[in-house]
């Protein structure tokens, strides 16, 4: 075994035979440190990670399969080591890890929502095991009896103490199946996407590859470990480039957002990964007094991801720690989804947020063209595919051709990151996982329903395909509305942009706008005057008519955990009513559609 | 202001002041803003919102109070009483 250098793994790894060899390697250095949300601290060396997944992993090996070769383990633990160390134990002793979360709030409304969705989970994978604090055992017990399940029901710290031998070798290989992540999907009809040990792998090769991570390296965060960004981004690239990881909740996050900042300081950390939101809680919500001694110097990377990349949070945030040290070419968009396994593009490591104006007009009309006059449309660069063995096509979905450059169509990823679709869902895994190009035989692409356009050697991401607003035959994308809406008038902080199909007849498209004021707003806000910016301004630069405009207050939108508008649920709550809005402004007239 | 009844003790009303205070500094608007009987969630807390209004709040009274109580207790006055209640 080489020494020095980290060695590269072969193709016969998986994620536990690298963690195997860090052990062996490099046994004393911190794999990883946890604040959890009890407050309380604790770490593990690469060999105690090791060891402890082991001694998990020799509880999990025997167990049975359902519907697949091997047993599914449901992880329904809070954020922290134990999470990580379950994680790790069914990645070395080849049980598919499902990850979840437990409940967030245990008021009757919340829980009735996790029950049911639990439920519907546990009914479509069928563990084999839960692993859960005690508890929560009896919920467990309750919830899966109520879907005919009797798993065993585990809690780390317990197991843990039991007197087993840790497994002496990882038992997966790489084409088994590593992972299932149930995606924000909707609550009644759950897809768990189906990913390899092989994909883990090579998606966290991948990011390792792009960001130089190796040893000596450390990352900082606080996303969630169920979110595959969380999981993927933060836990197994890290460890796979035997790089050391902080991590924090996201509670823990929102209540001290400068905590996150303190952190990649005292640990001169190199790679941190948040969402746009984070980025723009960090600038909004730590006063500058808090940010005095903060040194973000050391951070090479501080990726973006998982909601859209806003160039007003990529100026606002370079330019508020910029007297910190903090680099403007360090944040790096970056393009990913679940069915990818994580990452998909990336920009390149060392260049700035690109930002590119396009004319409104013309990228309504599908392409991308400086804005020489009228209106024009900012679009974020997302890099290009983050490894030579991916292939990101910007496809019509109709023609099944690839557009040219500049013309906007449908993001088709293919490569080894592909996962292998969704679990038992063989239509919907066809319809999304087994696309061909004309022409191209050889290889099948996996849909994303994102409408990206390939411009300047960049992918750049435009909106979702199903909630385009089609209007008088032209595509309107709702991603591009809402900016205009949100920087209509200082006081919008989010908006949300939605095309209502008419019941009756779907033709007759009603154009919603909810404006979200700013957390940052003061008390004298003339909202009426919100409202009317908005819709002049959404007309002015789409000609898009307006139907309604509601000024909210922050948080009324819902949204996913990723931060991306739930539209259509949206749209229902904006038919029966239930917003409370602080001012409304409405045409009274649908606008006929295509 | 109306705050439900004349039974408000002085422990309650710090109890008030501590809550509007956290949730004025989290929303950035005046505290006299903050209506008291208004549901937190129509307020404009989202559950960050309150993930960090329950944060100062508990560390203003020296104990932990959870962010499910904000909606069990769903105003300013409904979650002082609740929390003066428990208090010795």
């Amino acid at each position: 075994m080489p020494t020095g250098s980290p060695s590269l793994p072969s193709a016969a790894d998986t994620l536990g035979h690298v963690l195997a060899r860090h052990a062996d390697t490099s046994p004393d250095r911190c794999a990883i440190a946890y604040f959890d949300t009890a407050g309380s601290q604790g770490s593990h060396t690469h060999a105690e990670l090791y060891e402890r997944a082991g001694r998990l992993g020799s509880l999990l090996a025997p167990l049975a399969g359902d519907r697949h070769a091997r047993p599914f383990v449901l992880i329904a633990l809070p954020n922290g080591l134990d999470y990580v160390a379950s994680f790790f134990g069914c990645v070395l002793s080849g049980a598919v890890a499902v990850t979840f979360h437990p409940p967030s709030l245990s008021t009757t409304r919340a829980g009735r929502n996790y029950d049911l969705r639990t439920r519907r989970i546990l009914g479509d994978c069928r563990p084999a095991a839960v692993i859960s604090d005690t508890s929560l055992h009896a919920r467990f017990e309750q919830l899966s009896a109520e879907v005919g399940l009797r798993p065993l029901l585990l809690d780390p710290r317990t197991a843990a103490a039991a007197d087993l031998a840790p497994l002496s070798a990882p038992l997966a290989r790489p084409d088994d199946l590593a992972l299932l992540q149930y995606t924000s999907g909707s609550t009644s009809e759950p897809k768990g996407v189906m990913v390899s040990h092989a994909n883990l792998v090579h998606n966290a090769a991948g990011l390792a590859r792009n960001l130089g991570s190796g040893p000596g390296q450390t990352a900082v965060g606080w996303l969630p470990l169920f979110h595959d960004m969380g999981l993927i981004g933060m836990i197994c690239h890290p460890v796979y480039a035997g790089m050391t990881v902080h991590m924090t909740t996201p509670a823990g996050f929102l209540r001290s957002p400068v905590s996150w900042l303190r952190e990649i300081s005292r640990t001169q950390a190199t790679i941190t990964i948040a969402p746009d939101f984070g980025y723009a809680t960090a600038v909004r919500k730590i006063p500058e007094g808090k940010r005095e001694g903060l040194d973000l110097s050391s951070l090479r990377h501080a990726l973006s991801g998982a909601e859209p990349v806003r160039p007003r949070t990529v100026e606002e945030f370079a330019k508020a720690y910029a007297p910190y040290g903090f680099r403007r070419s360090a944040l790096m968009p970056v393009y990913g989804l679940a069915e990818g396994t994580l990452c998909v593009t990336a920009l390149d490591h060392q260049a700035d947020p690109s930002f590119t104006d396009s004319s409104a007009a013309q990228l309504r009309a599908g392409r991308v063209c400086p804005a020489q006059e009228g209106p024009a449309v900012t679009l974020v660069g997302c890099g290009r595919a983050f490894t030579d063995d991916t292939d990101v096509a910007v496809v019509d979905p109709e023609r099944r051709l690839r557009m040219p450059d500049g013309e906007v169509g449908e993001i088709w990823v293919s490569g080894p990151s592909v996962a292998g679709g969704y679990w038992q869902r063989e239509q919907a895994t066809a319809q999304t996982f087994g696309a061909r190009i004309e022409g191209e035989p050889e290889r099948s692409y996996l849909r994303t329903g994102d409408l990206g356009v390939w411009y300047a050697d960049q992918l750049h991401i435009v909106g979702r395909r199903k909630d385009v607003i089609v209007h008088h035959g032209v595509n309107h994308h709702p991603q591009d509305v809402e900016a205009t809406a949100e920087d209509a008038h200082p006081a919008v902080g989010r908006a949300a942009a939605l095309g209502i199909a008419d019941a009756t007849d779907p033709g007759l498209v009603q154009v919603v706008l909810l404006a979200e004021t700013g957390d940052y707003n003061s008390r004298d806000i003339d909202h009426d005057a919100v409202a009317t910016a908005v819709r002049g301004a959404v007309t002015e630069v789409h000609g898009l008519p307006v139907t309604a405009v509601a000024v909210l207050r922050p948080g009324s939108v819902p949204r996913t955990t990723s931060g991306k508008v739930q539209r259509r649920e949206a749209a229902r709550r904006w038919e029966a009513g239930e917003f409370k809005p602080l001012a409304v402004w409405h045409s009274d007239k649908a606008v006929k559609g295509a | 202001m109306n705050v439900g009844n004349a039974q408000v003790t002085g422990l309650e009303q710090q109890i008030q002041a501590v809550l509007v205070r956290a949730i004025a500094d989290d929303l950035e608007v005046d505290p006299q803003d903050i209506d008291q009987d208004a549901r937190f969630t129509d307020l404009g807390l989202d559950s960050a919102g309150l993930i960090a209004v329950s944060a100062q709040v508990s560390e203003e009274l020296g104990r932990e109070v959870g962010t499910e109580e904000f909606f069990e207790h769903v105003s300013v006055t409904e979650l002082a009483r609740h929390l003066a209640g428990r208090t010795p």
